[in-house]
């Protein structure tokens, strides 16, 4: 028997099929009429809809990037739902309230909703298309302090907490993408974590779409207060449609002084057909956190190995002095998959400081490209920043591209940049394969040894499936 | 924000570890406690539990969000409030709930007026609470020292392997040993680690599927895990 679970993960997307919920979904288009509908909908305090209406206005007068190093047609805004969810989806209490099709849909996924899995110390929201579905693991939460719930929920029970931090991070008008997101999310999760709490538990969330016509435009909003911790993990999956899917998030993290995130991603939406390049996700993503308090940190993670076209740069504005940003990072492309992805630091506060970790990997006729900045301002003094990114391009159609920017504007400041380019040769393979070590396992092996100093950022379970994940993505590719 | 070591050592164990946070969420029906969702003012909120025939606080429970100081006073105030009848909370002054606790002012209780409102114009029509519970007797896998060797290979696994190396046995066991073919068992669910449950397509006669069962169950207890049950839930 074969040893290789590659009807879960690996090259066939398993993750392809849809869920059949009784759905209600607005018709396609965006006017103001909408966003006041989504607002009325969700049962929103005013200042939201004051907060959509604002970022509506001011997407109108942008026009969308074409900077980055990627193509694709033209996207009509107006042949898009921009609200989507399982019907009579009031929010949950417990489990058994649940759609069981929803439900089921998570269990083939492997997402930890049922009661078994809630002993699995990981607290689950998943977001169904545009709702959120269940949050698992409350009591341990609540009584710990932690606030940890769907951007919904959030609103209506906390509603001053989201209102002094929603957009503190991504202003309504950031860039197009963050924009459009602000006027037209639905839903997301929210975390609170209070002064000196270590946050008891792994929290996640799964994203999941199931529509075909439905864009995903969800928000996630992380707050750690002084001296508190968390580590928050996100998971993304989609089926397999013929059509390309529209995925605009925006994730805010603010960290006071002391506190400390960890934020991984493990990001596997369809990519599309690999011999085509028909169909998949437009994953365009806003990821921003704020290192507001002194000696604060934010660690972003992120294994991408889905969606057809990836706009994404996780970033870290260090304003409290000494606090720390990182970014590791791990983009695999595949068929004719295109990345544009990296981050930015951006140094503020005094003696501030961040990694930079980027792999990147290009396979089959795919186009990988790091794009990342380093800014210090005039007051960060002593800032450091290491940046190292490396690409590996496996396969003689594939392209690596690098667009690394430092801006400093002070003097007294280190910043170090390293950057390779490499190659799976037939030569390694050889070496391996005289050994008796399979050419799979010889792929895999260099691999997950070009990605190492990432994996080992990741919670372990996580890791071994991103590792498996890339194996198995590029079964077939070299040669 | 005010840094901690400016508040008196028992403020700072107060804020550090305080006793009472929590949320106390709505039910539908019960007998014999009432409850109330508290107020708040931007920086927290209070969740009383009240008794429907005494009217005593059974329960107090808050989330804070804002100031330091208002994660004493808020815990403070729960512990005060516990067996009080309502009404005496109306009775509660700032003051000497802040002069129990060197180091926080009467201001430092703002939050108490809204509570009290609230509770006078819930009073009338008090809906029924009870703490957020995960469901009792949830299922508890064994403690790591308590797992023999298939214990360890299988339960730690996460859900994706787990479904992954169940359906690499469906894919093989069904061609093999019976007529029919792998897509028509669907994998349908994994309950407590050890119960594998199964949906047949209709094409699948009734008849056969106990024994599809039993081929498959045998088969992942010789591979997987020799307690596996599998149970047709079609």
């Amino acid at each position: 028997m074969s040893e290789n679970p590659s009807e879960f993960s690996g090259g066939d997307y398993k993750y392809g099929f849809t869920t059949a919920v009784d759905m209600e979904t607005f018709v396609k288009g965006l006017d103001e009429d909408v966003i006041r509908r989504i607002s009325m909908k969700k049962g929103e305090p005013s200042f939201m809809l004051d907060f959509r209406l604002k970022a509506y206005e001011k997407w109108l007068t942008m026009e969308e990037p074409d900077w980055q190093f990627v193509s694709y047609p033209p996207i009509d805004y107006q042949d898009i739902s921009y609200y989507s969810a399982p019907k009579e989806q009031e929010k949950k209490e417990s489990l058994d309230e649940v759609d069981p099709e929803v439900l089921a849909t998570f269990e083939k996924l492997g997402i930890p909703l049922d009661e078994q899995k809630r002993l699995s110390n990981v607290a689950v929201d998943a977001v169904f298309d545009s709702v959120s579905v269940a949050t698992t693991h409350k009591k341990t939460l609540f009584d710990a302090g932690v606030i940890f719930c769907s951007i919904s929920e959030a609103l209506r029970d906390f509603p001053e907490l989201v209102k002094r931090y929603l957009g503190s991070v991504v202003p309504v008008g950031d860039n197009y993408f963050a924009a459009l997101n602000s006027a037209v999310f639905t839903d997301g999760s929210f975390v609170y974590i209070p002064p000196y709490v270590e946050c008891p538990l792994e929290l996640s969330t799964y994203f999941r779409i199931n529509n075909e016509d439905t864009g995903q435009f969800e928000r996630t909003l992380i707050v750690a207060d002084q001296d508190s911790k968390v580590s928050y993990l996100e998971g993304c999956t989609a089926p397999k449609f013929d059509t390309n899917q529209l995925h605009a998030a925006v994730v805010e993290l603010v960290a006071l002084d002391r506190a400390d995130i960890k934020y991984s991603t493990v990001q596997n939406w369809y990519a599309g057909d690999p011999e085509t390049g028909k169909g998949g996700i437009y994953n365009f993503v806003t990821k921003r956190g704020k290192c507001a308090g002194e000696r604060s940190k934010i660690s972003w993670t992120q294994v991408e190995t889905g969606s057809a076209i990836t706009w994404k740069y996780p970033s870290c504005v260090l304003q409290g002095d000494r606090s720390v940003g990182e970014f590791y990072s791990v983009a695999l492309t595949n068929g004719y998959m295109q990345a544009d992805t990296g981050t930015k630091m951006i140094h503020l506060g005094k003696d501030t400081k961040s990694t930079i970790i980027s792999k990147g990997i290009s396979a089959d006729k795919s186009s990988n490209a790091y794009r990342g900045l380093v800014q210090v301002g005039p007051k960060a003094s002593n800032a450091r920043n290491y940046t190292q990114c490396d690409s590996m391009l496996v396969g003689k159609a594939s392209s690596a591209h690098t667009f690394p920017y430092i801006d400093t504007r002070n003097q007294n400041v280190q910043l170090e940049h390293e950057a390779s380019t490499s190659k799976i040769s037939e030569d390694q393979l050889f070496y391996f394969e005289q050994r008796g070590i399979s050419r799979e396992d010889a792929i895999s092996a260099v691999i997950n040894g070009f990605c190492k100093d990432v994996f080992k950022q990741l919670p372990m379970e996580f890791a071994v499936e991103a590792e498996r994940l890339l194996s198995l993505k590029l079964e077939n590719s070299v040669g | 924000m005010t840094a901690i070591t400016h508040f008196p050592e028992p403020l700072q164990e107060r804020i550090r570890r305080p006793k009472n946070r929590g949320k106390l969420t709505q039910l539908d029906s019960a007998e014999t406690q009432l409850g109330l969702l508290g107020a708040g003012n931007g920086e927290g909120k209070a969740y009383l539990l009240v008794a429907p025939d005494s009217g005593l606080v059974q329960k107090a429970r808050f989330l804070a969000y804002g100031r330091l100081q208002t994660i004493a006073a808020l815990d403070l105030f729960c512990e005060a409030a516990v067996e009080k009848n309502v009404l005496e909370l109306n009775g509660l002054k700032a003051s000497e709930l802040a002069a129990s606790c060197d180091g926080l002012e009467p201001s430092d209780f703002d939050f108490l007026p809204p509570i009290i409102d609230d509770l006078a114009e819930a009073l009338p029509t008090m809906t029924v609470e009870e703490p957020v519970e995960d469901k009792p007797g949830a299922y508890k896998r064994k403690e790591k020292n308590e797992m023999n060797e298939s214990d360890l290979e299988w339960l730690p696994l996460g859900a994706p392997q787990k479904i992954a190396k169940l359906q690499i046995v469906i894919d093989e066991v069904i061609p093999e040993r019976t007529e029919y073919k792998a897509k028509q068992v669907e994998l349908y669910n994994v309950q407590r680690d050890l119960t594998v449950q199964l949906k047949f397509s209709e094409d699948v006669s009734s008849s056969h599927r106990p024994l599809v069962v039993g081929f498959l169950q045998s088969a992942m207890r010789a591979d997987i895990h020799p307690e596996i049950i599998v149970e047709d839930v079609t």
